[in-house]
């Protein structure tokens, strides 16, 4: 059941679903599949990544893009929502300590949830969007972990990508990342080329979101993986991106 | 409880609601109860191992979904010894889809799968997202010569799944049953393409891909309706069914079962829900034996 569904920046909503087996159950870099509306358009259900939780609710994080999410941004508390969950493997930090989170635009959404998570370790948290209008938890983030800002447009932080600041993690040893496919590739060689280990929660369109239409493919190694059941999150050696 | 039985050659089938192709697989079990369904059939095996063609693989449509996969599959050596195995023990008919480049490894994998206890086979001639074999054997004189090479390897019922992808559709289900077939299936996705208009390229990975869903459904109907009228084994349909109402749609038009493919992306328990559906419009209209309604159209 819907508890809230609010506008916090610039066309980016935070939805809050009360689901007790989700809230119970899931961690940090999972996802789950949502059905917007009960008609034939949209078609598919949408994949959302797990952006908090809290007692017996959870958050998903989005902004505005299309047919679907103008729609799952019209629901109301108490509205039912049909939802699977929680999908896909989430990111795997239990033996690193100095881990640095990247994230760039709406690839914010899974890292409030691990950045809670994380409060014991050494986490610095590298924060990026077009303009300040667009990013989110400023100021809880800056509470978890060493926070760094960047904006396209200058409006807060840094002025650049926030791809430009990874010397700032050169000396973490797990980085996690989440964000346009331009900024995953420069995270991908910069922690190859320094040998510091690397996740990257991947998106990809789903159909089944369970593993069994084979659509959701993303290259590796050998043949496909796929983002809803090998993924969300994947070690970056073993993805082409 | 009505009489929901229905058979398909001597493939006897508990209800007339089974999953597609494509669409279903153990995965599914956390989510439904796939013992409640008349049958699932597999993803589509081929001799070789097969990669899949490159992302993106699917794209959304109005009412429905293109898919370009490429008949991505491990192989059928590795299907029998390690997918098997999780189809068999769901409790529920298995039908295991197979495909080639060549008869000579259709028949391979027919006979491969002889050896095994799966309860039948369907035989897919209609992909149309592979350069080799698919669409290609789709033809009326190919087909005739592969059900009957298919029938000379094994026992098991042989479905023959059909699109109106290469014409004639008719003539080649006759064919089709002149061959041997137990049954055949229609239809499979419709050839389908979508542009994405900033960078002038397809949606999809693999250019082409195949429509299914809800906007196909007319189409679907259509040809169930006119390959009943031309052949006297059962014709299974497939084609955007969502609903018990749709599935009626199709069983009074001729089909003897239904298959459900893309409506299991958005409810993975739609089959069981149609196969109570159906249960209830038994009770509701105090029909004893569910094939009374088979082919019951009054046109």
């Amino acid at each position: 059941m819907v508890v809230s569904n609010r506008e916090i920046k610039r066309e980016i909503f935070l939805l809050k679903v009360r689901d007790n087996k989700i809230a119970a159950n899931v961690v940090p870099g999972q996802f789950v599949h949502i059905r917007i509306g009960n008609s034939f358009s949209p078609l598919l259900r949408r994949p959302f990544s797990i952006h908090d939780v809290g007692g017996d609710t959870f958050a998903i994080l989005y902004k505005i893009r299309g047919k679907g999410t103008f729609l799952l941004s019209k629901y109301k508390p108490g509205d039912q929502l049909d939802i699977i969950g929680p999908l896909g493997k989430g990111f795997d930090v239990k033996k690193y300590d100095k881990i640095a989170i990247v994230a760039g635009g709406m690839g914010v959404a899974p890292f409030y949830f691990l950045a809670k998570k994380l409060k014991a370790k050494e986490l610095t948290i590298l924060l990026g969007a077009a303009t300040e209008e667009e990013l989110v938890h400023v100021d809880e983030f800056s509470k978890l972990g060493k926070l760094k800002i960047t904006t396209e447009d200058g409006s807060l932080g840094t002025k650049g990508m926030v791809s430009e600041l990874l010397r700032e993690i050169r000396g973490s040893d797990l980085v996690v990342a989440c964000g346009p496919t331009p900024m995953l590739e420069v995270v991908k060689s910069f922690t190859a080329k320094y040998d510091i280990s690397c996740q990257l929660s991947l998106e990809g369109r789903m159909a089944c979101g369970l593993g069994v239409c084979l659509g959701c493919a993303v290259k590796s190694a050998n043949g496909y993986k796929y983002v809803c059941k090998d993924g969300p999150v994947f070690w970056s050696s073993e993805v082409d991106i | 409880m009505a009489d929901l039985s229905v058979d398909i050659g001597n493939l006897r089938l508990k209800n007339p609601v089974m999953l597609a192709s494509g669409t279903c697989g153990p995965e599914l079990q956390k989510f439904t109860d796939l013992s409640k369904l008349g049958a699932i059939i597999t993803k589509t095996v081929t001799l070789n191992p097969r990669i899949g063609n490159p992302p993106p693989r699917t794209f959304e449509t109005h009412c429905g979904i293109l898919n370009s996969i490429g008949l991505e599959n491990p192989g059928v050596d590795v299907f029998i010894a390690e997918k098997l195995p999780e189809f068999m023990a769901l409790n529920t008919k298995v039908i295991v889809s197979i495909a080639g480049d060549t008869f000579a490894a259709y028949v391979e994998v027919a006979r491969k799968l002889d050896n095994t206890q799966v309860d039948a086979l369907e035989i897919n001639v209609s992909c149309p997202n592979v350069e080799k074999g698919g669409v290609e054997f789709s033809n009326k004189e190919s087909v005739y010569r592969l059900t009957k090479e298919i029938k000379e390897v094994t026992s098991k019922p042989i479905i023959i799944k059909l699109s109106p992808n290469v014409g004639g559709l008719e003539e080649v289900s006759i064919s089709a049953a002149d061959g041997g077939a137990d049954a055949v299936s229609l239809i499979n996705t419709l050839y389908g393409l979508a542009i994405d208009v900033d960078t002038k390229k397809s949606q999809l990975g693999g250019v082409t891909g195949g429509l299914s869903g809800p906007c196909i459904k007319p189409v679907a109907l259509y040809y169930v309706y006119k390959v009943k009228e031309a052949v006297n084994i059962p014709v299974i349909g497939i084609g955007g069914i969502s609903s018990t109402y749709d599935a009626l749609e199709f069983l009074i038009v001729g089909a003897s079962a239904v298959e459900i493919g893309t409506a299991n992306f958005i409810n993975p328990n739609i089959g069981v829900e149609i196969v109570e559906g159906l249960d209830s419009y038994c009770d509701k209209n105090k029909i004893n034996k569910l094939t009374e309604i088979i082919n019951s159209r009054a046109f």
